[in-house]
């Protein structure tokens, strides 16, 4: 690219200058301007996002967090085994997290968590296209996660307030996916996961939405104590989330030369 | 403090200091005062002061801070005498100036990863004091307390102002208990006398005798005992956070599954809101108080020491997360939590010490009472 000033001088006469200068200089002023007006909205479109992020995070946590320590679900057999199952493969329909029972009977839970709802129609149709993604790659999880023959369940996991309207979505989409909820309970002082019952009738879905092993619903409905932080960011996380991570890092950085500098 | 080179128990090192205090304390020719600093440490220890000259004198140790950092320092220099009490808990003895300790110790402290200041938790330190009070028929003269605006210890007058009070007086005990009360103040160090010694105690571990024979490091060695029990459960229950891969066994094939071991802080007496949160999430400027460069304080500022990243707080019911940092060690931790509970979350190059203190930063801060557990523990 010219440099701007040689750019100017090989204009070589004084008009052509002062007209490229002013053109220049109004250009410029429009470009301001259109950002100036759009600024509040790409502003305000950027915190939504790291919004939305937070809030997935919180539930995508929270739905983790039992499985990851020694407690009553690590005690029956349940580990979390990784989050983004099959988000290497480059298909966007991957789910947010995979939980093993790898003892016999063994099973995996596949698992999606939803901070915010929208479209609770939208988000059981996605779950299921993301399921059938699973089902498609089966042989790849055998050659690459572990060996596994076993039973599949889904999980689709949710704030608090959103437990009971996803749950009557599922039954009336067939169900054949389970419901979590998350979230600061107003009787308890503890933050919670607890499986949300389907709503009673004599719908023949509902049965779908039980996990297959009863301790594993009981445990679930006596509600397990959770967090809602633990991972900082996950491999869909939104780019500022990963940014934090970057600053930390050179902040680590920065530490340890500053300790070096103290040696020397 | 000088204490020629032999093979010491810790009775035989306190039998040769209170026989030779005049040799013992030779370069200190005014005021023959002995410090006494409690340290949580890392099991292994001695490595954390491999970078520092150190001779072994049977079960104590001795380490000079000799050519570290700068050698600034005039002469006479001083040494630090350590005896290991109980696993992760040391004693480091010596006769150093703030001045000194300053330059030295202080700055090792609160740059190496694996060695921390034993706060004491303000309930205890009342203890340990009404303790010399009923049975050595002591009387506190002298006291330094301090409230910043961000502690939600309550206080009567005017709670959202920083304050520092240094008081002398023959009712220094009765105006410690109304200072407490009425403007929610905690003490950082008291004095305390009978006819025949002085001593003090502070919050951060550090014992200091003014008059240095048998009876006085008896006590001394006694109050040590008293509390060592409390403070090597906080220390312990720190160390055991962390995040680790483990392999388990399918039967079939061996799989790695990250696990975690969490910590959690229970308030009993405090139910936290959201303005609490927000103001430990964004601590305000603290007000200079402007402390005398000639006053005795060894505890100083109370450091700010953690950052809070990627926060969240919201009301009814009061949820909040963040990202912990803690700029002088290295840590970075999660919490998250609801009106009575504080989850830690241990992330990335934990160290026990960073955990410790944020425990010390709730007790100040929300409940002097806070219980510290792991995660998956039940409290009664």
């Amino acid at each position: 690219l010219l440099d701007d000033t040689e750019f100017i001088s090989d204009l070589a006469f004084d008009d052509l200058q002062n007209e490229y200068r002013i053109k220049k200089k109004e250009i410029l002023k429009l470009v301001d301007k259109d950002f100036e007006k759009s600024k509040e909205d790409r502003i305000s479109k950027k915190i939504e996002g790291i919004q939305q992020d937070q809030y997935h995070r919180k539930v995508l946590n929270a739905c983790i967090l039992p499985f990851s320590h020694e407690g009553p679900l690590a005690d029956l057999g349940y580990y979390f085994y990784r989050a983004s199952p099959l988000s290497e493969l480059d298909s966007t329909l991957n789910l947010d997290f995979l939980l093993l029972h790898p003892k016999p009977p063994t099973l995996a839970i596949f698992g999606e968590a939803k901070g915010q709802l929208n479209d609770p129609d939208r988000i059981v149709d996605e779950t299921k296209k993301r399921i059938k993604v699973v089902y498609e790659n089966l042989p790849y999880l055998q050659d690459n996660y572990f060996k596994f023959k076993g039973e599949l369940e889904f999980v689709i996991g949710v704030w608090a307030s959103y437990g009971n309207e996803i749950a009557k979505i599922v039954e009336r989409k067939q169900g054949g996916i389970k419901v979590w909820s998350t979230g600061p309970q107003l009787d308890s002082t503890k933050s919670e996961l607890y499986l949300v019952r389907p709503p009673a009738g004599r719908n023949p879905n509902a049965q779908t939405m039980f996990h297959m092993d009863q301790l594993l619903n009981q445990n679930l409905s006596a509600h397990i104590e959770t967090v809602f932080e633990y991972k900082t960011i996950f491999p869909q996380s939104h780019i500022f989330a990963k940014l934090s991570l970057l600053a930390l890092i050179r902040e680590e950085n920065d530490h340890l030369n500053s300790r070096i500098f103290l040696k020397l | 403090l000088k204490v020629p080179d032999n093979q010491y128990t810790l009775e035989t090192f306190v039998e040769y200091i209170v026989d030779n205090v005049e040799e013992g304390f030779e370069e200190r020719k005014e005021r023959k005062t002995l410090k006494a600093y409690l340290l949580y440490v890392a099991k292994d220890w001695k490595a954390i002061f491999s970078g520092l000259k150190s001779v072994a004198l049977g079960d104590i140790v001795r380490i000079s801070f000799n050519g570290y950092e700068s050698n600034e320092i005039d002469e006479p220099f001083t040494d630090f005498y350590i005896y290991q009490w109980m696993p992760g808990l040391i004693v480091m003895f010596t006769s150093s100036t703030r001045e000194e300790y300053e330059k030295t110790l202080k700055h090792f402290i609160s740059h190496t990863r694996g060695i921390t200041k034993s706060w004491i938790r303000p309930s205890l330190l009342d203890q340990m004091k009404n303790y010399l009070i009923e049975n050595y028929d002591a009387r506190v003269y002298r006291f330094i307390a301090r409230r910043y605006r961000y502690w939600k210890y309550p206080a009567r007058i005017r709670p959202d102002y920083d304050r520092r009070l240094n008081y002398t007086g023959e009712d220094a005990n009765q105006t410690l208990k109304e200072v407490q009360d009425l403007y929610g103040m905690i003490p950082s160090s008291i004095d305390i006398r009978t006819s025949n010694w002085k001593m003090q105690i502070n919050r951060n571990g550090l014992f200091v005798i003014r008059q240095v024979n048998r009876k006085t490091f008896g006590i001394l060695l006694e109050l040590i005992e008293r509390i060592v029990a409390e403070q090597v459960r906080i220390r312990n229950t720190s160390e055991k956070f962390n995040v680790e891969t483990r392999k388990i066994s399918t039967g079939t094939e061996v799989i790695r599954i990250p696990r975690i071991t969490a910590g959690k802080i229970t308030l009993p007496n405090t139910i936290l809101n959201q303005v609490m949160i927000t103001r430990m999430f964004n601590p305000s400027e603290i007000y200079d108080v402007g402390q005398s460069e000639t006053e005795d304080e060894e505890i100083g500022e109370i450091e700010r020491e953690f950052s809070f990243v990627d926060t969240y707080v919201r009301e009814d019911p009061l949820v909040f997360t963040a990202t912990v940092v803690d700029e002088d060690k290295g840590t970075v931790f999660g919490i998250s939590g609801s009106d009575r509970v504080v989850s830690v979350i241990p992330k990335h190059r934990t160290t026990f010490e960073s955990f410790v203190r944020f425990y010390d930063l709730v007790t100040l801060n929300f409940d002097s009472d806070a219980n510290l557990t792991l995660f998956s523990e039940l409290i009664a």
